[in-house]
């Protein structure tokens, strides 16, 4: 194994394939930062380029630009309250806060450190995985997914902080809006006031974009300040990046847990990484020793988004590989590319081709590095435009909200969605309504109720005694109890603390 | 790479424009020919639509035909990812947009003329309306088993007292329509499990011995095949797939019944119909004679069939008129097959 | 509506007014109430569909009705008995969108048609003209006339944005955009 991995880095450090690696990465790095345009898309483009590529070279190309997308598409979610990518809804929730603040260079650091170090365990994961592969996956099923779903269900009640009732109000309009469209048991269309449109369900990106980037460039229509308006004039030096990384180096235990999250979950084919973020994410906050900081600016939360985000990609690379079933959009290019480079997913890339799989290891590790260290080398500009002043930033910002929604599904249904999304968030905000325990019961909702019916088509109520399905109901009843009794621990230490504030 | 047409490589141009940040605008300029009055294509953008997400079969199809069709008709080909409703949606606005519209598809055929034979709700078109430029390639759907299964050929499956678990999407997808005809021509007992997020997970589920059976288009099922983790059991159509060589044709096995032969007949002429290019309905003479001639260039051009024999996914083309005639014969069909696939919906 | 309690709160105005005098909540009730309606007219709806298909739904527009009516009760209850909010568990998105609040709270009437309207406009402009005519267009008229930049400013900043898009998404990506009712 180490030979091999020796090998496929020295495959690798080729001048040409690192050539294609930078260029993909380049690529990359400019279609993440635009809100919505997302990876699958970039890579349908630019798989016919890769004809005529060795194999190495192909993946270089197409997954160094893969997985770039993912870490800078926290950038617009950080800088300007809107989501890049659906995956990252989660760092707007303590990146931005952390920019209004005036600390946008502190949570860029962190949420980008954070987002490399992922990738590398992500990419570790996957080539420790190799021998273990194919039972892993194969034991995972409708049940454990339901299960998944049910454990990150549950962050509803902590993500809605002391406004529980509200929360959970929140929590079932979004899963209303998550029945949306044609059921997948009989067919029928639910919902969907007559608007075949609304069959697929309400599409999540223009979701994310309006639900969290609306409310903040309305905001700064009206308030007529800059984004870290709070924070005073604009420093002479865009201070705090060393801060985030120093940050992110001291929370290591979150980053670890929030990668793990994130490459497992990578591995099911039909999470993916809308779900994993906020697994993660609440995971970071039961866990985290300051839980009242979450949603103000709490650089775990940041920290934990950015991981998870990049740790999936090394794990949804493990069922192409494996069993030459992409798990989502973008990994099915990447099997297009596969047999355009002549080569069979399946055992025989853990057996013979085995320098290719591990080659794709280092890409992964290697193009984030390098996209890591570029994104570093812009921070201080893209920073400080979060101190000029905000209307100058209103043509620009609405622009990404209308391209962010519509390249979705290239249907101007899709901006329609993406403004009421928005009309919500503004209302959210207004009235004092928790979004994100709407945002995850939209995530979640639908997938729960599939998952629910396949487990029981496939399995009947044998499912519930699955050991896996066992081991999950554990882990939920300690997401619950845990932090309970922390809480009960720290209240009876605290006591006298406790009243002071209340009085 | 250097055998790619010009739009391609004024493509990679791009890219790398876009990378070096502005440096050449210049390069894009159009090479329209002085005939352009003549032509209603020539140098205009053409929108070439795929009903789904990026990534997948039809896109591949439609992104690899892309530039030699702009090469062939002198048009800027931009390919335009549709998603909704299972390929409905886009096909729906096809059928409403303007005959002027520059504006062609490629189809599920297979998926929507059933949908529109069983009068599936949300079908808002008439397949042999179109302006049909011909058809791409077959798809025929493959039924596909675990290696190390329950059931290991299709004479199995037919045998089966058991139920056969097929894993699917959901109602109206082309596994749940495959499943269910078979099943109605042979009379073996099914049972189609739905909610699977995507053919990839319901394909998984086979593999790991959840469900006994996929149907899909026979290219997705390339892959796993390919890796070993599933065979290939029986291709529903009269003629063997080239990449598939030892999976039998679903002709090859005669069902008892008479109602199951001429169902089978209506099966296998339904999927012929495979992948369709087709333009708004009610397209002039000259224009689509255009398209269609720009389509026959395209598609006998040797790079453009290489390419995509490089990715597994060769054409077989059909030209207009051929198709409009399947099609016809396909919608013409038995009231007691509208019946079985209604009850797919 | 709940009372913030952390201490930097003291120093957001709107906070301190609210805790000073305890009202009846209109806001949350008539948005309380909304969430009902909409979800006795969603369990409505769910009742037509076979069991398979109609569990969930009715799962979970049960659930919502039943949690929408008890919101209302509680907080009318609140209303009439004011007893101080016990802090349980700490908020945790109140305080990051507190200063947006605060802007969405106070900003005037006329901020808000303003904004509202040039929202509506880039909106309606985007589906009627296209992303090509509209950005640049929007850019223009809004840093002119709303933020009263420079003539000079406000056309560079429209041109520049025009060039990046043309050339991101017409040269190099070829991606569809907003293409307008004329084109």
């Amino acid at each position: 194994m180490g030979e091999a991995l020796l090998d496929s880095l020295s495959q690798v450090l080729q001048l040409q394939t690192l050539g294609l690696m930078l260029l993909g990465v380049a690529i990359g790095f400019v279609v993440g930062i635009l809100p919505g345009l997302g990876g699958p898309v970039t890579l349908a483009l630019m798989l016919p380029f890769t004809f005529g590529m060795e194999p190495v070279e192909a993946f270089a190309f197409l997954l160094g630009m893969l997985v770039v997308t993912s870490t800078t598409g926290d950038i617009t979610s950080v800088l300007f309250g809107i989501p890049g990518e659906a995956t990252s809804a989660a760092a707007t929730l303590d990146g931005y806060p952390l920019t209004r603040r005036g600390q946008g260079g502190r949570a860029l650091g962190a949420v980008l450190f954070s987002s490399a170090l992922g990738s590398v365990f992500g990419a570790f994961v996957l080539a420790a995985m190799v021998p273990v592969i194919r039972p892993v996956v194969l034991a995972l099923s409708a049940p454990e997914f339901f299960m998944l779903t049910l454990v990150g269900l549950t962050f509803v009640v902590a993500l809605s902080g002391k406004k529980v009732l509200k929360g959970l109000l929140m929590a079932a309009l979004g899963l209303l809006v998550a029945l949306i469209g044609i059921d997948s048991q009989e067919g029928i269309p639910r919902y969907t006031m007559d608007e075949i449109y609304l069959w697929d369900g309400i599409p999540l990106v223009p979701l994310v974009v309006g639900l969290f980037g609306g409310a903040e460039v309305l905001q700064l229509m009206l308030s007529r300040s800059s984004i870290a308006g709070g924070a005073g004039e604009m420093p002479k030096r865009i201070t705090g990046i060393g801060e985030g990384i120093r940050d992110t180096l001291r929370h290591w235990p979150v980053v670890l847990r929030a990668s793990a999250i994130g490459s497992t979950i990578g591995m099911i084919p039909g999470l993916g990484g809308s779900v994993a973020q906020f697994i993660a994410y609440g995971q970071a906050r039961q866990s985290s020793k300051n839980p009242e900081q979450f949603g103000k600016g709490a650089i775990d939360g940041v920290i934990a988004s950015g991981a998870v985000n990049n740790a999936k990609d090394g794990g949804s690379l493990v069922p192409t590989i494996a069993f030459g079933i992409p798990g989502g959009a973008a990994t099915a290019v990447l099997l297009s590319a596969f047999l355009i480079a002549g080569l069979d997913p399946g055992p025989e890339m853990l057996t013979t081709e085995l320098d290719v799989t591990y080659s794709m290891v280092w890409i992964v590790v290697l193009a984030n590095i390098v996209a890591v260290a570029a994104a570093f080398a812009f921070l201080r500009p893209l920073t400080r435009l979060t101190f000029i002043s905000g209307p100058l930033l209103v043509p620009f910002l609405l622009l990404l909200l209308g391209l962010g929604a519509y390249s979705s599904s290239n249907s101007f249904g899709d901006v329609l969605v993406m403004l009421v999304a928005a009309a919500i968030g503004v209302a959210c905000i207004r009235w004092d309504w928790p979004r994100v325990p709407f945002l995850l019961a939209v995530v979640l909702g639908g997938i729960a109720e599939r998952y629910l019916f396949v487990s029981y088509s496939l399995f009947g109520w044998d499912w519930l005694l699955r050991p896996t399905v066992i081991g999950l109901a554990v882990v939920l009843l300690l997401v619950f109890v845990v932090p309970a009794l922390r809480r009960r621990q720290a209240r009876s230490r605290n006591a006298p603390v406790a009243e002071e504030v209340r009085s | 790479m250097t055998h790619r047409p010009l739009t391609a490589l004024r493509r990679t141009g791009g890219a790398v424009v876009l990378v070096a940040a502005l440096a050449a605008c210049g390069q894009d300029a159009d090479a329209t020919g002085d005939a352009a009055a003549a032509k209603f294509y020539e140098g205009e953008n053409l929108d070439f639509v795929v009903p789904y997400d990026a990534g997948g079969g039809y896109d591949v199809y439609a992104r690899a035909m892309a530039p030699y069709l702009g090469e062939c008709l002198g048009a800027e080909v931009v390919v335009r990812n549709e998603p909704g409703a299972g390929s409905l949606l886009a096909t729906n606005t096809t059928a409403k947009a303007g005959p002027d519209e520059r504006r062609i598809q490629i189809t599920n055929s297979v998926g929507t003329t059933s949908a529109q034979i069983a009068g599936a709700d949300g079908v808002m078109f008439d397949m042999s309306e179109f302006s049909i430029i011909g058809r791409v390639a077959t798809a025929p759907d493959t039924v596909a088993v675990a290696t190390d299964g329950r059931l290991t050929s299709f004479q199995d499956m037919i045998d089966s007292e058991e139920t056969v678990r097929f894993a699917a999407t959901g109602p109206g997808s082309n596994e749940y329509i495959a499943a269910s005809v078979l099943s109605a021509i042979y009379g073996f007992p099914i049972e189609v499990v739905t909610g699977f997020g995507g053919s990839g997970e319901a394909r998984l589920a086979v593999i790991a011995g959840n469900a006994d059976a996929h149907a899909s288009t026979w290219d997705s099922v390339l892959g796993p095949v390919e890796s070993g983790e599933v065979e290939a059991v029986v291709v529903a159509s009269d003629e063997p797939v080239e990449l598939l060589p030892d999976t039998p044709v679903v002709t090859d096995f005669v069902p008892e019944s008479d109602e199951g032969k001429e169902l089978l007949d209506d099966l296998v002429a339904l999927e012929t119909l495979g992948r369709g290019l087709v333009a708004p309905p009610g397209l002039p003479e000259d224009q689509l004679a255009e398209l269609r001639e720009g389509f026959e260039c395209a598609t006998s051009n040797e790079d453009l069939i290489q390419e995509l024999d490089q990715q597994q996914r060769p054409i077989d083309v059909l030209t207009g008129d051929e198709y409009l005639e399947l099609l016809e014969s396909v919608l013409d069909t038995s009231p007691e097959f509208a019946a079985v696939l209604k009850d797919s919906f | 509506m709940t009372t913030p309690e952390t201490p930097t709160d003291t120093a957001n105005p709107a906070a301190a007014e609210r805790r000073t005098e305890r009202r009846l909540p209109v806001a949350d009730i008539v948005i309380s109430l909304g969430l009902a309606a909409l979800f006795g007219n969603a369990f409505w709806i769910a009742t037509e569909w076979s069991v398979r298909a109609g569990l969930f739904p009715r799962m979970v527009t049960g659930v919502g009705l039943a949690l929408a009516l008890l919101h209302v009760v509680i907080l009318l209850l609140r209303a009439r008995t004011p007893v101080p909010v016990v802090e349980e568990r700490v908020d945790a998105d109140d305080e990051a969108e507190g200063d947006v609040e605060y802007v969405f709270a106070h900003a005037g009437g006329r901020a808000w048609a303003g904004s509202l309207a040039w929202v509506a406009a880039f909106f309606v402009g985007l589906y009627v003209a296209g992303l090509f005519v509209v950005a640049p267009l929007f850019a223009l008229t809004y840093l002119r006339f709303s933020v009263r930049r420079p003539w000079v400013f406000s056309v560079a900043y429209a041109a520049v944005i025009l060039a990046v898009l043309y050339l991101a998404f017409e040269v190099a990506l070829q991606l569809p955009v907003p293409p307008g009712l004329f084109l």
